[in-house]
């Protein structure tokens, strides 16, 4: 609760005056039933109307300062909750744009996005709750028995008995309560998990007809989860009516105390009417504290999920060391600033948690302008080796030298300007074709667009689509197909020009026409540039000027095609897997 | 793009506190009040939730008569308290036995009305629960029977948060505030009778504040939903946003564009903010105003009833009365109209519930039954099709498939391949033509024992939660453990399921484990072995796997193809070479046919694609 407090700091005047004038609406509260006890019986006892109506009015006066204070209260608290949400949603959001390449497997995208909505609401709803009612109910009850006792010791003493009953009945409730509620937060998600691969699997279901067993599944859930509701909810519908009848069991007995009195002195029935109107006040205020206990317990598996983003490992966006030679200027041509010179030395890496070596002794160069290929069966680490060259992690050992510099004294942001990247899913994001593409190089125009998009072999079919490059692509746009997406995604990490252009099967849903026409393209477009490619068929990177053979984390095999062809067993065997038995005409 | 499911807001946290005091001081409400979202027709939404009540009303009606005896004990009270008081005065000696007797018959009627009330929350949670589950499972059940269009023009996320949101919130607002509602209402209209029955004109002393607390609520919840409806819309958009980022990190990273999008996050962040405190504010005025109102009521009452009592027309009991019973209208009617913000947002939830039953579902039952299992004789007749009316994507396709046969479909990306598929399944219907399968239409057929006797595995390898042998039984329950072992076999998966620490009984996830993308596909490959289907189908179901496994796999399809009519999508050269018939597709319509030796002869089209794949190996 306490990483909290922080975030509270900026609205520290929120979070003083809310309470302050809750205090204030509390006074009001406090001393509206002793003027009632004045009107009764000094006014109406005595027939004395005026002053009823003076004691009335007084009551009447503060009414409307409980309702300023009411008010000024659930601003200055929303104002705080709300500020609190939105620094907090702002915080999460740049905590998970800089999570490391590694934290990110322990944080899929389901969860880091439940946590920026769901739980910073539940929080913020949380301190809007304590500012609300942490000062209000103490000070009721406190302040409800104060005046209790000040208007009449002996009395009053008779009239507090429910109290310890209460508390005891609460503390019950919430103790048995929370493990309840925290069970239907399993059985929800439980519930929302058959719903979701359902939708996402809505295919599947349908043609192996399992909608039958889907529906069991499915009902098996949702009646765990309306037993769990059930008796979660008959708990904390049990309390109120408990404390109702508290508190008019306590009416009871002051008919009887009360009329024992009378018949002994003088019936104050305005006070008798304070005396019940104070006890109410009381024992609400304890029934909502016990609420707000409740509540702020299911706040602390929020804090905590909200607490792993903001201190999970983030990468280390610094970097001292040499600028490249060539300068800044993007709009100089890529042939004069020249390729990458990339060299992997001894580079070994291992996922934290990980019994084995993802990756084992690397060591290649490829220089400027020239291009790699790297090829291997699935699972061989090909990706995790392009996540190296990106820099999302660091190796374990060896180094990732870029034109002989370690990458790590590399300035990181500088290095990625550098890149162009195309990941084996073309994950697009909503927009038109021209945003898209234009992503990958705020600062092109739509010479330079229109020249990635011609490179990468998407021109063609984008003027096909209804609005051309203005076309909206998206979740509510227009549907590309697969070989279409990669196209742009292929466009969008040409337009930034870049020195190093690394392809990550990128070409999988692309016929063969077309793949070869984009290399073709890629040859003459980008001269200079240096090339990596990551590839199943050798047809791909057959004339790559180095080839890369990765089988199990390991270098199996480095250079032409001619070479491996002739002298490496794992490429001879990848390559007779593809060309296979058909007969090749000479 | 990655579809993750919209994330749920979290239901409002409404707590159910009659915080009211005798006639003074306002009651807090902590309803945080969700999106005011407002049904589009109450009266209807509220008739067809009532009438899903109908299985409960032997419970409803029972519970009933126990309100019923609560309130009526409830409204005695203050007749018995105003007795009570008016016999202290009398100061007779059978005063004290006269007390005894008032205080017992409160005692019991007090006791009564919290049995009546506890009794009520007891039952009616059940009910509401029930009610909220069946509408839970109606609506899966309904969205089992609904065509594929439905789901492929709607976002994963919003069929969700109907199941999670909307019918979340009706669940909360049912249990807590529903189960009150008519206990409330009958205290309403009951004190409201007595009251008026007792002294119209105090009643009206009493009342004057009322019409003046319905306006002041009216005009504040129309604030109100103007705020939430902002607020809605703008938490929509950055729940976009951050959909989008988040399943694109690495992207994001590898683009440097961290800090653009923090920036485009942090403008629509602040517009949420804006829009929220506003609404927030609005809606935590309510509680204090209405409270106010009670006060100024009470202070009406009080007076006009003192004046009363001084000009002797009435005992200090009766009035004592009166204005125990004045709390017992008040308090219920501004706890239902504080909650009304909630009811309204879950009612509106309601009706996006009920749009979904009202859509059309797949009929069904239509056609007659497969006698048999079908030989696999597939004709496509002069198919016309097109997703989006004008859009054609196939056109006057005809092909043939003889029994056993293995049919390969190969061309460039949007010839209409998959659509095929989609057409085989019949998850879509044709424009013009048909499609017979032993020569009958498929359109004549049991759309299920149509889908049994087809095998599908498509690109995206999707599985479930639940084991590896779970998931391999998918489409064939009764499989017994060899036949699962030797689909895995066949499948090349049971070297990596062997290789897991749990095996077979591994859990999986369908979000993604300690399984790779190809490994996910062999085990779709095997689940589809397992099912035995009659047509099997292979859309791309090899693209996520390297060649030399996929070499492997063409072994065991090879077996598996013996008395199987086979449909192969695919790029590769070596998948399709071995094909009996290659159908070579563009832009909707079939450009030739041949085995792989009389197409690479003809050179056309499928030349063309051949000779890209293989002359830069040729070359080197």
């Amino acid at each position: 609760m306490s990483a909290l407090l922080s975030f509270l700091r900026p609205h520290r005047l929120s979070v003083v005056l809310a309470p302050l004038l809750m205090a204030l609406e509390v006074a009001c509260d406090l001393a509206q039933p002793w003027c009632l006890a004045h009107v009764v019986d000094e006014g109406i006892r005595h027939g004395d109307f005026p002053l009823a109506l003076h004691y009335a009015g007084l009551m009447l006066l503060l009414a409307g300062f409980g309702w300023l204070g009411g008010l000024g209260c659930t601003v200055f608290a929303s104002r705080a909750s709300s500020g609190l949400g939105a620094d907090l949603r702002s915080e999460l959001y740049a905590a998970c744009l800089r999570l490391s390449f590694l934290e990110r497997s322990r944080f899929p995208p389901s969860t880091l996005l439940n946590r920026l909505s769901s739980d910073v609401a539940q929080l913020q709803g949380i301190v809007l709750i304590l500012l609300r009612i942490l000062v209000r109910a103490p000070l009721l009850t406190v302040g409800g028995i104060g005046m209790i006792l000040f208007l009449d010791p002996v009395l009053g003493a008779k009239f507090l008995w429910p109290l310890p009953i209460l508390g005891v009945v609460l503390a019950f409730a919430i103790a048995h309560s929370f493990p309840l509620f925290a069970r239907v937060q399993v059985l929800l998600d439980g519930m929302a998990t058959v719903v979701r691969e359902n939708l996402s699997g809505v295919r599947v279901v349908k043609v192996f007809v399992r909608h039958r067993e889907e529906v069991e599944r499915f009902s098996r859930a949702s009646g765990a989860l309306a037993d769990g509701s059930v008796a979660a909810q008959r708990i904390v519908g049990a309390t109120l009516p408990l404390v109702q009848l508290l508190l008019n069991l306590s009416m009871v007995a002051l008919v009887w105390f009360g009329g024992m009195r009378e018949l002994s002195g003088d019936l104050k029935l305005g006070f008798l009417m304070a005396m019940v109107n104070y006890l109410t006040q009381i024992l609400f205020s304890l029934m909502m504290s016990a609420m707000m206990l409740m509540t702020v317990t299911r706040g602390k598996a929020s804090v905590q999920r909200v607490r792993e983003i903001l201190e999970a490992g983030s990468d280390d966006l610094s970097g001292t060391g040499p600028e490249f030679p060539e300068g800044e200027d993007p709009e100089v041509p890529v042939a004069s600033r020249g390729g990458a010179d990339l060299e992997f030395r001894g580079v070994s890496f291992r996922y934290p948690g990980s019994g084995a070596d993802s990756l084992s002794g690397l060591s290649f160069r490829i220089l400027p302008g020239q291009t790699l290929g790297i090829i291997g069966p699935t699972g061989a680490g090909k990706s995790t080796l392009l996540a190296l060259m990106l820099r999302f992690a660091d190796p374990s050992t060896g180094s990732v030298r870029v034109d002989g510099v370690d990458l790590r004294e590399h300035d990181l942001a500088a290095w990625r300007g550098r890149v162009g990247w195309v990941p084996q899913t073309a994950t697009l994001f909503t927009g038109t074709v021209r945003e898209n593409i234009g992503w990958g190089a705020p600062e092109a125009d739509e010479e330079r667009i229109l020249e990635a998009s011609k490179l990468a072999q998407a021109d063609a079919f984008v003027q096909g689509l209804p609005e051309g490059y203005g076309t909206v692509i998206g979740q509510r746009g227009v549907n590309l197909s697969g070989g279409q997406r990669q196209r742009v995604s292929i466009a969008r990490a040409l337009v930034r020009r870049p020195r190093i252009l690394i392809l990550d099967d990128s070409t999988s849903a692309l016929d063969a026409r077309t793949e070869s026409r984009l290399r073709q393209a890629l040859a003459t477009g980008l001269p200079g540039a240096t090339r990596v490619i990551v590839a199943q068929r050798i047809a791909s990177i057959a004339d790559a000027d180095a080839i890369l053979v990765l089988d199990e984390g390991r270098q199996a095999g480095f250079g032409t095609h001619r070479e491996l062809l002739l002298t490496n067993p794992v490429y001879q065997d990848i390559w007779r897997s593809q060309v296979g038995s058909a007969e090749v005409a000479a | 793009m990655n579809a993750a499911e919209r994330p749920a807001p979290a239901p409002p946290v409404s707590l159910n506190l009659g915080g009211r005091s005798i006639g003074g001081g306002p009651g807090h409400r902590f309803g945080a009040g969700g999106p005011a979202a407002k049904p589009h027709s109450t009266r209807t939404t509220v008739a067809r939730l009532l009438s899903r009540l109908h299985p409960h009303r032997l419970t409803i009606s029972v519970v009933t008569l126990f309100v019923l005896a609560g309130s009526l004990a409830a409204l005695g009270t203050p007749w018995l308290t105003g007795h009570a008081i008016d016999a202290l005065r009398r100061h007779g000696p059978a005063v004290r036995e006269e007390l005894a007797h008032f205080a017992v018959l409160l005692a019991l009627a007090y006791a009564t009305n919290f049995l009546a009330t506890w009794i009520q929350g007891w039952f009616m949670v059940e009910v509401a629960q029930r009610l909220v589950s069946r509408m839970r499972q109606d609506l899966f059940e309904h969205l089992q029977r609904l065509p594929l269009r439905f789901f492929d023009a709607r976002a994963d996320g919003d069929i969700l948060s109907r199941f999670q949101n909307d019918l979340d919130n009706l669940s909360n607002t049912l249990s807590q505030n529903g189960v009150q509602l008519v206990g409330s209402l009958l205290s309403v209209g009951g004190a409201l009778g007595l009251m008026l029955w007792m002294d119209p004109v105090l009643s009206l002393a009493a009342l004057l504040p009322v019409p003046l607390g319905f306006f002041l609520t009216t005009r504040i919840a129309k604030a109100c939903h103007r705020h939430f409806a902002d607020q809605s819309r703008e938490l929509g958009r950055l729940n976009g946003l951050s959909e989008e980022t988040v399943a694109g990190l690495d992207v994001v990273r590898a683009f440097g564009r961290e800090k653009a999008a923090l920036e485009e996050f942090r403008e629509v962040n602040v517009r949420l903010w804006a829009a929220g405190v506003k609404a927030q504010i609005f809606s935590g005025i309510i509680p204090p105003t209405m409270g106010l109102v009670n006060n100024l009521s009470f202070a009406c009452a009080t007076l006009a009833g003192g004046w009363l009592v001084i000009q002797g027309r009435a005992s200090i009991g009766e009035i004592t009365a009166f204005t125990l019973l004045t709390r017992q209208f008040a308090r219920p009617l501004s706890e239902i109209s504080t909650q009304f913000n909630l009811i309204q947002a879950s009612l509106a939830g309601v009706e996006r519930i009920f749009e979904i039953l009202d859509e059309e579902p797949e009929p069904e039952a239509a056609g007659q039954a497969l006698a048999q299992r079908p030989r696999g004789h597939v004709v496509f007749e002069a198919a016309d099709f097109s997703y989006v009316p004008g859009v054609h994507v196939l056109r006057g396709v005809s092909l043939e498939a003889v029994p056993g046969q293995t049919v390969a479909l190969v061309g460039p990306t949007g010839s209409g391949k998959t659509t095929i598929v989609n057409l085989l399944a019949r998850f879509y219907d044709l424009d013009a033509g048909a499609i017979r399968i032993d020569g009958t239409d498929i359109r004549d057929m049991h759309r299920h024992d149509l889908r049994r006797s087809l095998g599908i595995v498509l690109q995206d390898a999707h599985l479930f939660t639940g084991t590896i042998r779970e998931n391999l039984r998918y489409g064939n329950p009764s499989a017994t453990e060899e036949e699962i072992r030797s689909a895995a076999r066949l499948a090349n998966a049971e070297g990596f399921i062997l290789r897991l620490p749990d095996g077979y009984d591994t859990l999986i996830t369908e979000a993604g484990s300690a399984l790779s993308q190809g490994e996910r596909q062999l085990l779709t490959i095997a689940r589809a072995f397992l099912a035995d289907p009659a047509i099997l189908v292979l859309d791309e179901a090899t693209s996520n796997v390297d060649t030399r496994t996929e070499l492997h796999i063409q072994e065991g399809l090879h077996f598996l193809r013996q008395g199987r009519t086979s449909f192969v999508v695919a790029h590769r050269l070596s998948t399709i070479a071995s094909a009996d018939q290659i159908l070579v597709m563009d832009r909707g319509e079939i450009v030739d046919r041949g085995t792989h030796d009389e197409l690479v002869s003809r050179e056309g089209l499928y030349s063309t694609l051949y000779r890209s794949q293989t002359e830069p190996v040729l070359e080197a």
